[in-house]
């Protein structure tokens, strides 16, 4: 597997397992973990998965 | 990709890796939001302990004390007066909540002193007493009917304490 998907898989992982406490119990913490740290996380891991699908298809010079 | 990275599989990381954040970030949104106006949550900040032990306190004369023993508003006290009465009351409230939530964790400078963002606005009150027969009889109230409506005269400029954290 690519590195650029091994690390949006890792990084969408973290933001899934940050995403769980506040799904099971919303305090102020749980909130703050996601919003501040989840959200960026899956973020990065969508932008990741986007970067390698793009030197993909410059690689099979579709673009 | 291609050469390792089958079509289903490219697709299945496309809903891993897009749709199902997009999905789980949409759905906690929307409960961490609605879970955030219950009193409990704003009770889990220490800061808030005074504010809550007065809220809770049977003999507190305060009228945040009084709606809440008496139940005069039944759920999510803190937030029905203090999310501002309107279509954009409830976004601003919330957003600035987070605000809270980053000043307390540190993530910004945390005052020294809480204080509303900006005079109490009235229409917080009468949205539930506005209507009430006792506030628009009340000759008290007709008097000075057209300033309270035009939020020229506070209704906390009569209505005292509001919150008494010290006890």
């Amino acid at each position: 597997m690519p590195n650029l998907i091994t690390v949006a898989v890792i990084t969408v992982g973290l933001g899934f397992l940050l995403a769980v406490p506040c799904i099971v119990e919303t305090t102020p913490i749980t909130m703050c973990l996601f919003f501040f740290f989840g959200i960026p996380l899956f973020a990065l891991g969508f932008l990741s998965y986007v970067v390698a699908v793009l030197q993909d298809l410059r690689r099979h010079q579709v673009l | 990709m291609a050469s390792i990275v089958s079509n289903g599989e490219k697709l299945l990381l496309l809903l891993v890796l897009g749709v199902a954040p997009a999905l789980v970030t949409l759905a906690t949104f929307a409960l961490s939001f609605q879970r955030a106006e219950h009193v409990t949550f704003c009770a889990d900040c220490h800061t808030m302990t005074p504010w809550i032990a007065d809220l809770e306190n049977p003999k507190s004369k305060s009228l945040a004390a009084m709606h809440f023993g008496n139940r005069w508003i039944l759920n999510d006290q803190c937030y029905t007066c203090h999310a501002d009465y309107g279509f954009l009351g409830p976004i601003r409230t919330k957003l600035e909540s987070m605000g809270h939530v980053a000043r307390y964790y540190g993530f910004m400078k945390m005052p020294k002193q809480i204080t509303l963002y900006r005079p109490f606005p009235n229409s917080n009150c009468l949205q539930c007493h506005g209507p009430a027969a006792n506030f628009q009889n009340n000759p008290a109230h007709v008097a000075v009917m057209k300033p309270i409506l035009a939020n020229q005269l506070s209704c906390v400029t009569c209505h005292q304490p509001i919150h008494t954290p010290a006890g």
